[in-house]
């Protein structure tokens, strides 16, 4: 999204000079006329306050020394109203001890210069101010804009996931309607159809299941970062969470040579059963698919410090670093570099992180490119579970 | 085909697909079934059909399942029916709730096995004839 155009405004500058003595206003006049400046002198206190509440002027030169109102009390004036506060105003004055520097700061000048005066040095702080406060005004803009960007980013975001849950949350009927038919027919499906036809049955009901995996993760997700999630916590044995979970990825597990060494003694973690199990499913199915045929994948429990750790390693192609918290995101994409196709990590690890936070654990994983990757997760043995997951 | 005495259920829900597919689907699982899709004929169906057991879907037009429930509560001669709840959407404030008052909920999309499986425990033992009343 563009931010801003290249430059700051290239209008001409607008300065407005304030001296008593008619001289000294025409030469400045005359000599920032010259330089291509638009100039407005005026000969008072009184009329400069006129002039600049007419039109705010970019710049303004004030003498301190007038009759009636001097600097001082013009400049108090102007840094009291809000709207003109911000004006750089150059004192001028023939005053030239500190004090009267000090004071001329002190009212909410930027620079003083004593007269008399070089015109080459007025020009050039004239310059400096008039670029600074223009750098000052480009800044300010600039911020306005990017919090308008990240107000409208934030609404962008936060209609998407409405949407993809109101959209979700109506397919579940539908669904429903076509994986309930499909069961229904392979009930009687040796009676009824051929060996092919039986086959086809097997794959739309396997399609079905996905799919209803792939919305129950939306609206999981959505229900977790909503801290809607009921859980139901229980204290068991991570060994039983394992099992359920390899069994519920039923013959899956036979593409690869799976490898799980049951502790001695049991490793006891406090949590929601049925979250962690779907969890510890995600994470194996992942790796499994990702894994070359044939190759091993490793499960293993550890006790760690108060809790437990579950690890997953596979053999596959390796994430690299740039990658290992990004696909625990939302419609997270990682590229893999060596078959240079774009796939989507989807849902499952952004259901798994928030499971496992609701559950008062961490997850990660450790991975090279070409090295494989270890899927890990931590559970606290004593429930500590956050409000909000996030 | 599994025998449950021909225990009947009654099936209440606007998504018709849903209700043509429980009343197939549970109807092979040993059920005999009737379908409503108008929660405003459910308390007449249940007089008339006298079911075991009652499927009701919480996010119904006009009448939810939770007013029918409640309906079914005011009959002398129905409030001993069984209900199982059938929502889209389970909030932690609705499940809490169903869960405090003993209810049973269930999230779609379920596989009919689950469904009858869990329909079985619910009426087992074999409830009495059906009659007129207890």
């Amino acid at each position: 999204m563009q931010l801003s155009e290249p430059n700051i405004e290239q209008k001409v500058p607008d300065i407005l000079i304030v001296d008593d003595t008619l001289a000294n206003l025409q030469l400045l006049a005359g000599m920032l006329k010259d330089r291509g400046y638009r100039v407005r002198p005026v000969p008072s206190g009184k009329l400069a306050l006129q002039a600049i509440q007419k039109e705010p002027p970019e710049l303004i030169l004030l003498d301190i020394n007038m009759p009636e109102m001097n600097g001082y009390e013009v400049c108090a004036l102007l840094k009291a109203d809000e709207a003109l506060r911000e004006i750089p105003v150059l004192f001028i004055s023939a005053l030239d001890e500190t004090i009267d520097k000090v004071k001329a700061f002190a009212a909410g000048g930027v620079d003083y210069i004593t007269k008399p005066f070089q015109l080459e040095e007025v020009e050039a702080r004239v310059k400096t101010h008039l670029k600074l406060r223009r750098l000052q005004l480009e800044l300010e803009r600039q911020n306005r804009q990017l919090r308008e960007s990240y107000e409208k980013l934030k609404k962008l975001e936060d209609l998407r996931d409405d949407l993809t849950h109101m959209v979700v949350h109506d397919m579940r009927s539908p669904l429903m309607g076509i994986t309930a038919q499909l069961e229904n027919l392979e009930m009687d499906a040796e009676k009824t159809f051929s060996p092919d036809d039986q086959e086809s049955l097997r794959n739309a009901r396997s399609s079905g299941v996905v799919l209803v995996g792939m919305v129950t993760s939306l609206l999981d997700i959505s229900r977790l970062e909503q801290c809607q999630m009921p859980l139901d916590v229980t204290c068991l044995d991570m060994d039983v969470l394992i099992l359920d979970a390899l069994k519920s990825l039923g013959t899956l597990t036979k593409q690869v040579s799976l490898l799980y060494h049951k502790k001695n003694v049991p490793v006891m973690v406090t949590c929601d059963a049925n979250l962690i199990t779907r969890v510890i499913a995600n994470l194996v199915g992942n790796a499994i698919k990702f894994a070359p045929e044939g190759s091993k994948v490793a499960i293993s429990v550890e006790k760690e410090g108060d809790g437990s750790k579950f690890c997953v390693a596979d053999t596959g192609n390796g994430i690299p670093l740039e990658y290992h918290e990004k696909i625990f995101e939302k419609f997270g994409q990682v590229e893999t570099r060596q078959h240079r196709k774009l796939y989507s990590t989807g849902l499952g690890l952004t259901f798994c992180k928030l499971a496992v936070e609701a559950n008062g654990g961490k997850i990660g994983v450790e991975s090279e490119v070409g090295r494989g990757s270890t899927f890990w997760f931590t559970l606290p043995l004593v429930k500590d579970h956050a409000e909000n997951p996030k | 085909m599994k025998e449950h005495a021909k225990q009947k259920i009654l099936v209440v829900d606007d998504d018709i697909s849903i209700g043509q597919a429980l009343k197939s689907g549970l109807g092979k699982h040993g059920f005999t079934v009737r379908y409503e899709a108008h929660s405003t004929d459910a308390i007449t169906a249940c007089l008339d059909f006298h079911p075991d057991l009652i499927l009701l879907d919480l996010d119904m037009p006009i009448k939810d399942g939770g007013q029918v429930a409640s309906e079914l509560q005011s009959q002398p001669t129905l409030q001993h029916i069984p209900v199982i709840f059938l929502t889209s959407l389970v909030s932690q404030e609705e499940s809490a709730k169903r869960n405090a008052s003993g209810e049973i909920l269930l999230a779609k999309p379920i596989s009919i096995a689950d469904l009858a499986a869990r329909i079985m425990t619910v009426l087992q033992p074999a409830p009495a004839p059906r009659g007129n009343g207890p």
